[in-house]
């Protein structure tokens, strides 16, 4: 068994899905997990296939990239390379919420992702708006996802939110993701 | 008449620790009554006020969520604490100090709290449904707390308002 992650980027219209996973069935490709959204007028996924050993890549890709012309899409294609060991341990990480909200200029985005992985922090999503704010000024609101240790020690994290908030003029707040009990 | 003017986000005001009431008789209190239920009630669907909102950071709100404009419902909850909740539901609220959009939080469905009213007497209420949404919700923003706070994914709780609804 192998594994590869295909994403295709396009202009939104009926039949992208359909297109990608007529391909993939095709090719008896197996779709383990997918992600699709919506950012303006383009449609974006990312899905990560599974298919047997006989199966030929290149034939595959080359069947994608059929459909690139055809939908206007850009696809990539791309064997995964399975892990040896289990990638970095996920079970000890609590989700935290980090939210960032601020008057919009450029570099928000940049400056927290760039702070957070001087911290060693794992972001695992992240949604961004512009909101009509006071005076119908244009505020950016972001709010990350992310996986922190049991453990951490918050401080440091704080005076460096702290500094950017002064620099950026930008509000950063955080708190722990509730589980939802059902 | 004076409708005050509502500040939106992210005016500072709305993130003030809010200070507690203490004389009831000054003037310019017994006016700031007066201006926030002018205010409050100029705004059609809002079901609460809090006193940041009007850029006023004393510990004040004022709910009615019968919405229905004739004032009989209204109260005023000061120095307001909540001292008994139910188990969390999500709901849907607006704010005015975000009126393009609604958020889905997690809220009790039945509160009570206890407070004194616009005259400084003693009072206990327990709300529930609606009231309890909007006593919680208007009480949050005494401690600068705003709903963008209670909110745990923007892709999924927040959401661009498509038509008029009840906001506070
Ligand atoms: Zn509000």
């Amino acid at each position: 068994m192998k594994k590869a992650v295909v994403s295709g980027i396009g202009h939104d219209r009926p039949g992208i899905v359909a297109g990608f996973t007529q391909v993939l069935f095709r090719h008896g490709c197996n779709i383990e997990d997918s992600s699709m959204t919506i950012l303006g007028p383009e449609f974006a996924m990312i899905l990560i296939i599974s298919m047997a050993d006989t199966v030929s890549e290149e034939a595959v890709a080359a069947d994608l990239e059929v459909l690139e012309k055809e939908l206007g899409l850009s696809v990539a294609f791309k064997p995964l390379q399975l892990p040896a060991a289990p990638a970095a341990a996920t079970n000890n990480l609590t989700p935290y919420m980090i939210s960032v909200s601020g008057h919009d200029r450029t570099g928000i985005t940049y400056e927290v992702a760039n702070l957070l992985a001087s911290f060693q922090i794992n972001i695992t999503d992240l949604n961004a708006q512009s909101i009509t704010g006071e005076a119908d000024s244009s505020v950016y609101i972001m709010m990350v996802e992310a996986g922190i240790p049991q453990g951490f020690d918050f401080g440091p994290l704080e005076t460096a939110f702290k500094d950017l908030e002064t620099t950026l003029g930008i509000e950063i707040r955080y708190h722990e993701i509730e589980p939802v009990a059902l | 008449m004076t409708v005050l003017k509502i500040y939106k986000y992210p005016h500072p005001v709305l993130r003030a620790k809010c200070e507690t009431v203490t004389n009831f008789e000054d003037p310019t209190f017994r006016q700031f009554v007066q201006d926030m239920e002018d205010t409050m009630y100029d705004c059609t669907g809002a079901v609460g006020l809090a006193s940041p909102q009007v850029g006023n950071p004393i510990r004040m709100v004022l709910i009615d969520v019968t919405a229905s404009g004739d004032k009989t419902a209204k109260k005023f909850l000061v120095n307001p604490e909540i001292v008994q909740k139910s188990k969390n539901k999500n709901v849907r609220e607006g704010c005015l100090s975000f009126p393009e959009y609604l958020a889905n939080v997690k809220r009790a469905m039945k509160v009570t709290v206890v407070c004194q009213d616009e005259h400084g007497n003693n009072q206990e209420y327990q709300v529930e449904g609606l009231e309890a949404i909007a006593v919680q919700h208007e009480l949050d923003h005494l401690d600068g707390v705003l709903m963008i706070d209670r909110v745990n994914s923007l892709k999924t709780d927040w959401i661009r308002r498509q038509g008029p609804s009840s906001q506070g």
